[in-house]
């Protein structure tokens, strides 16, 4: 009984100390959390009564959403994993080789029906226009070789026809109207043509045709008509009509040449859905081309690049309608054309676009009745940025600005020093400016909002502390907390808290949000970044910190760098660009000569306090940024103690090189230099194939080398900026879980030194496999990884101690700052190390992994894990202790030593994220603010999610929601008290000397 | 019991007073403290402060303190109408305190009004019997009057009452003395001696007390108290060696020489 209480009151202790959980009136203000759905693939406008004022989406995140068509805010959203490619979605919605349904009002999935396919292939889906849920009509589904016919109301299939012989690639299924036959249309092989017509209730095939062509086809078709295809032919340069009315198949080649003036290049068809028309993309722009016939082909209209084609949308009558945006400079062309009557436009707007929203690339055309019965339009826009907007009447209704769903990077700024009048003028002004662009002149009624809160503000703050408040005021309060114009100032505060957060999203473009509530305070979409004839699929790598003025050159900005490249391959010439952090504006861009496989930022500035970069290009040069004679004095100064290295998982090979001046190029460039190798390690890559590595965050600060333990030894951490954590596993064991035995598994975790290429400890995990996330901070690294004995995801910690300073064991030398830690600590020495390590099974598989950083390392740390839920954990580190043992001692349990258990806790309170998920999640980032206690911690995946945390609460500050006036008011209160009762004292006294 | 360093800061004080030094409320305090009898310069100083309202109203509490200071440097100095200003000031701002109510009676004292400054006490002493003001004045009053046995028995009632004073047994003992009541002054300077056995005077005074009352017992404790006053003074009491020497040969200085 007594040993039942003992370790009640103990885990009572420990709950006690690890909670850092939120009250409910906390939530909101330090955190903020902003939904996206990422770049929008396709659109769907649901013509029922419910549905008609909202849209489903579907995106390149995989994505599915409905959004609300007045505001664009999200009804609904359902984020499917990272290999669930969504391929089509219709008001029934589909994907891969699941076919899903989704009740629209609320987005509850309804039915969900496995199809099996034998060969892998692109999946078309085909509703049936007239489809009602009543009815119980078929989904037509192709995938996998299979044509499925699947019914609506509970997904079950209905019958089902085997395509996949003779490789027959079926490119449309189609159904026209009231009829019961079912088309089919395909291409066998390269060249030959074929047409099915089945029966839509049994699946039987009525009629086959085939016909063969004498020149091949790409394999790019647009259907016409219920009987007509035109198709590319292999070398892009000539359209066929192909017709196949009743089992005859006719083709009819036309040359580009003769339709198209002066045209060169490649021809590409638009995958719109238009009847009788089709359009064609080619070099020098977008054409709408008639069919009237096999045999005749008429261009309509021609619009110059860049401009987006919508699909063609049914109106009440027999009409059609179609969508065409132009982008002129600023502004983009609107324009509705009507299929009956091309030569006019329906509808002609222009509206003012942002420049750095890029050009339009999709267009999603939707109509509405207006009270006089004639039929307005507006248009889904979606722009090159990724933002996704709303355009109706000559404006833009609303913006989402969805290039957040796929940042790829991040890194922080300061903000301005109050003081500094003209940098924050120039901030403020811009933020002004982004806000006219945005919301036009609410400003002002937020202003005069704020001045009404902050009147009232005070009193009823009071109210609250004194708990006198009802529950309307308290919510006041709370809506004047979340409002606070304190934490969204844009200057530099005295924590640290306010920041400029700057991502790189996958488009090419750099945000800046606001960490007090993460609005954007300017975005730029970086032009070296921009498709041109130069640099043909230009993306973004990463963006790094490039001039950080704090001591000198005071008066600049702080700029970042970013860094793209302009193929997909690694010897695509590299493109490099300074964007000012404080205005958003590019600052100096640059098309490399030269490929980028590596960007290290070197510990060394210039004069200007630039950054110093070494760019490793594909042939293993290093050249050096910001090419002035300055910065290679300093590098040549510096060039013997610098080291990097190069891993190259395919071959199972870690690289060491050191730098030599000279190149081989044959101009003289005093900025490239030579690389050396110096040291080689080789895995074995029939039993070791590399998974993961990870080293040590470049700013991380420690605090103390030093750790004392409970018997007054002290022990000193092995502290190199040059740990490398490389872990492989066996090559067998690379693929899923499940696929291998145990005994077939093995990991095996490396910790290398990257000057001299010494493996400092080397440890295997027998029966365990990937994925592997790893974190490497201090002389520390936590790994997790599944073990297959054991069926559970572990977690494994090993820290590593340097034995060299034994002789410095003096805890009172050490308190005293008498210990002699003077001799100097070099990556050449061989010291000895300890290395302690211990393994804890852990619930979750995890997403990703980082550890808090604060400014000075002294407060303890916490590990930051994304789970499978999409949330974000924070695990203290003492869990991940390898001293923890079942019965610690007295002196071990007063030094904060965890009784071992098996698996390490998961505390709900401890979610950072409380009740949010971060949908999709992919990067946790953290980064220290200047109070001591306190990390920022910014993680992104679909959403993205900012709040700050302690590790070991706020021990170095009072909290946010202090009441001043509270403290206040008491003081008065006690001052008038003590001089009330020395007056009535006094008095006391007097009459007592004179009684 | 006035020291000399403290007599010299008093007058100081008062000369740097009298010559419009300023210091005139340190200086009233000090005589306060050291009950001084200094009521002309009390009278006179006291006076110049309570005059001025701007500097009476800066002493605060003190302020009545010093009405009663002034009050009773004027009956000393049979100013009586400043005395009854005073008084009657004090009797406005403390109705029914004793404090006041002795004043009064002190006043009816200095008017010479004994039979009905009795009476006062005597009500005063009804409310509150155990007022040792009260009772001292009582025999003030009566030795005062020239009625001596009266004020033995004033005091000898008030030492029922009140046995630690000792300032009443030195009183009592000196009255006695001068009763030529020897025996009875032994038992008083006996009872100051136990009460307060350092003070070499007291030792000195029951020594000669013993030495007048004469005989041999008495002559030998005689001796002894003059030795014990040697010892606690270190030798530096002439009186007492003096006393030494008498007691030593005994009718030496009356009845000139003799070599027994």
């Amino acid at each position: 009984m007594a040993v039942r209480v003992c370790l009640g009151f103990l885990i009572l202790l420990l709950y006690s100390n690890f909670s850092t959980a939120l009250y409910e009136d906390q939530v909101g203000l330090a955190d903020w959390h902003q939904k996206y759905i990422g770049k929008v693939k396709q659109a769907v406008f649901p013509t029922q009564k419910t549905g008609r004022k909202r849209v489903v989406v579907s995106t390149e995140e995989n994505v599915i959403a409905s959004l609300d068509l007045r505001t664009g805010d999200i009804f609904w959203r359902h984020v499917l994993g990272k290999d669930d490619h969504v391929d089509q979605i219709d008001i029934a919605l589909g994907k891969c080789s699941i076919l899903r349904a989704w009740n629209l009002p609320d987005g509850q999935m309804m039915w969900e029906s496995a199809l099996y396919g034998s060969t892998p292939s692109k999946s078309l889906l085909f509703v049936p226009a007239n489809i009602n849920l009543g009815k119980g009509n078929r989904i037509l589904v192709f995938s996998g070789g299979w044509l499925h016919a699947v019914s609506s109301i509970d997904g079950e299939i209905v019958w089902k026809k085997e395509f996949a012989i003779d490789s027959l690639e079926i490119k449309q299924v189609f159904q026209p109207l009231e009829s019961d036959i079912i088309y089919a249309v395909g291409f066998v092989g390269s060249s030959q043509f074929s047409v099915y017509q089945l029966s839509s209730k049994s699946g039987e095939v009525l009629k086959h045709n085939t016909a063969s062509f004498p020149s091949a086809f790409c394999g790019e078709v647009a259907l016409v008509s219920s009987d007509m295809l035109v198709a590319l032919d292999a070398t892009r340069s000539a359209l066929i009509s192909i017709s196949f009315q009743s089992g005859i198949i006719n083709f009819y080649q036309t040359y580009m040449s003769d339709l198209v003036q002066d045209f060169s290049g490649m021809a590409a068809l638009l995958p719109v859905k238009f009847t009788g028309m089709f359009a064609m993309k080619t070099v020098s722009g977008i054409y709408l081309v008639r069919v009237k016939g096999v045999s005749v082909l008429e261009i309509i209209e021609k619009f110059n690049h860049p401009a987006s084609v919508s699909d063609s949308l049914t109106l009440s009558g027999e009409q059609q309608a179609f969508a065409i945006v132009q982008h002129a400079e600023t502004k983009i062309d609107f324009k509705v054309k009507l299929d009956k009557d091309l030569r006019n436009d329906v509808l002609k707007e222009t509206v003012e676009m942002d420049s750095q929203r890029g050009h339009v690339q999709k267009v999603f055309l939707n109509n509405y009745v207006r009270t006089d019965k004639s039929h307005g339009f507006r248009a889904l826009i979606v722009m090159e940025d990724h933002s996704l907007l709303l355009v109706q009447q000559g404006d833009v209704v609303w913006s989402r600005e969805d290039g957040l769903a796929s940042i790829i990077d991040s890194t922080t700024s300061e903000l301005p020093v109050e003081k500094e009048g003209v940098s924050v003028a120039k901030v403020e002004h811009n933020l002004f400016e982004w806000l006219k662009a945005y919301k036009k002149g609410e400003k002002g009624l937020i202003i005069i909002n704020i001045v009404k809160i902050t009147n009232a503000g005070h009193a009823l703050k009071l109210k609250g502390t004194l708990m006198l408040a009802s529950p309307d005021e308290i919510a006041a309060i709370q809506a004047m907390r979340l409002k606070s114009s304190e934490r969204n100032k844009m200057t530099r505060d005295h924590n640290g808290f306010r920041k400029l957060i700057i991502v790189l999203t996958r488009a090419g473009k750099l945000l800046a949000l606001h960490t007090g509530d993460g609005r954007i305070i300017w975005s730029l979409l970086l032009s070296s970044l921009h498709r041109s004839e130069a640099c043909e699929h230009p993306s973004a790598l990463n963006v790094y910190q490039w001039q950080v003025p704090h001591h000198h050159a005071m008066h600049e900005n702080p700029s970042v760098l970013v860094v793209g490249r302009c193929g997909p391959s690694h010897d695509a010439l590299g493109v490099f660009s300074v964007v000012d952090s404080y205005t958003g504006k590019e600052r100096n861009s640059l098309k490399l000569v030269h490929s980028i496989i590596q960007v290290i930022p070197l510990p060394l500035t210039d004069s200007t306090e630039q950054r110093l970069h070494l760019i490793i290009d594909a042939n293993l040069q290093a050249h050096l940024y910001p090419r002035t004679r300055d910065s290679v004095n300093i590098f040549l100064h510096e060039m013997s103690n610098i080291y990097w290295h190069s891993i190259d998982v395919g071959k199972g090979l870690i690289r060491g090189y050191s730098l030599r001046s000279g190149c081989n190029l044959d101009v003289v460039d005093e900025y490239c230099f030579n690389t050396k190798e110096l040291w080689c390690i080789v895995f074995p890559s029939e039993t070791e194939k590399i998974a993961t590595m990870a080293t040590r965050k470049m700013n991380e600060v420690v605090h103390t080398q030093a750790k004392v333990l409970a018997d007054q030894d002290v022990r000193y951490k092995y502290i190199s900026k040059n740990i490398l954590f490389v872990a492989t596993v066996a090559p067998k064991a690379a693929g899923e879980i499940g696929t291998v035995t145990p005994e077939e598994a093995s990991l095996v975790a490396y910790l290398i030194d990257t000057v001299t290429g010494r493996i400092l400890h080397r440890v295997i995990h027998q029966g365990a496999q990937g994925p592997i996330h790893a974190v490497v901070s201090e002389n520390w690294v936590v790994y997790h990884y599944f073990n297959l004995r054991a069926h559970r995801y572990e977690m494994s910690v090993i820290e590593i101690y340097d034995q060299s300073q034994a002789d410095n064991k003096d805890v009172w030398k050490l308190v005293l700052g008498k210990h002699n830690l003077t001799s100097p600590v070099s990556s050449y020495s061989r010291p000895e190390v300890m290395v302690k390590s211990q393994s804890y099974f852990f619930t979750h598989s995890v997403k990703a992994m980082a550890v808090t950083a604060t400014a000075k390392g002294i407060t303890s740390k916490q590990l930051l894990i994304g789970t499978i839920g999409d949330q974000v954990l924070a695990l203290d580190k003492r869990f991940l202790d390898p001293r923890r043992t079942a019965t610690p001692t007295q002196a071990e349990k007063e030094e904060g030593i965890i009784p071992l258990t098996d698996s390490l806790p998961i505390i709900p309170q401890a979610y950072v994220t409380h009740a949010l998920q971060v949908e999709g999640l992919r990067g946790i980032v953290t980064i220290p603010a200047k109070l001591e206690s306190t990390t920022l911690v910014f993680s992104y995946g679909v959403d993205i999610f900012f709040t700050r945390i302690a590790p070991s609460r706020t021990y170095d500050s009072l909290t946010e929601d202090f009441s001043y006036a509270l403290l206040l008011i008491t003081i008065v209160a006690l001052v008038a008290a003590i001089f009330v009762t020395w007056i009535l004292s006094e008095k006391k006294e007097l009459r007592e000397k004179w009684r | 019991m006035v020291g000399a360093a403290e007599e010299a800061q008093l007058n100081r004080l008062e000369s740097q007073v009298d010559n419009g030094g300023g210091g005139v409320w340190e200086y009233l305090c000090l005589v306060r403290k050291l009950k001084a009898r200094r009521s002309e310069k009390v009278l006179k100083h006291g006076l110049s402060i309570l005059n001025d309202p701007k500097s009476r109203s800066r002493l605060g509490g003190d302020e009545w303190t010093l009405y009663e200071q002034v009050a009773i440097a004027a009956m000393d100095c049979q100013w009586l109408d400043v005395a009854k200003d005073c008084i009657a000031t004090l009797s406005k701002k403390f109705t029914g305190s004793l404090r006041v109510g002795r004043l009064e009676a002190m006043l009816l004292e200095a008017k010479g009004a004994w039979a009905d400054a009795e009476k006062a006490y005597a009500r005063l002493l009804e409310d509150n019997p155990l007022d040792q003001a009260m009772h001292k004045r009582k025999v003030a009053m009566a030795k005062a009057q020239g009625n001596i046995s009266a004020a033995v028995d004033f005091l000898n009632k008030y030492l029922e009452i009140f046995m630690a004073d000792h300032d009443a047994w030195r009183e009592l003992a000196e009255i006695y003395v001068s009763l030529q009541m020897y025996k009875q002054a032994a038992f008083c300077y006996e009872e100051l001696i136990l009460s307060q056995p350092t003070v070499p005077l007291y030792h000195l005074a029951y020594a000669e007390v013993l030495y007048t009352m004469g005989g041999l017992e008495n002559l030998q404790a005689a001796k002894k108290y003059y030795a014990s006053t040697i010892n606690l003074t270190g030798g530096k009491n002439t009186r007492a060696l003096y006393g030494v020497c008498l007691v030593r040969y005994p009718g030496y200085f009356t009845h000139g020489f003799s070599p027994s």
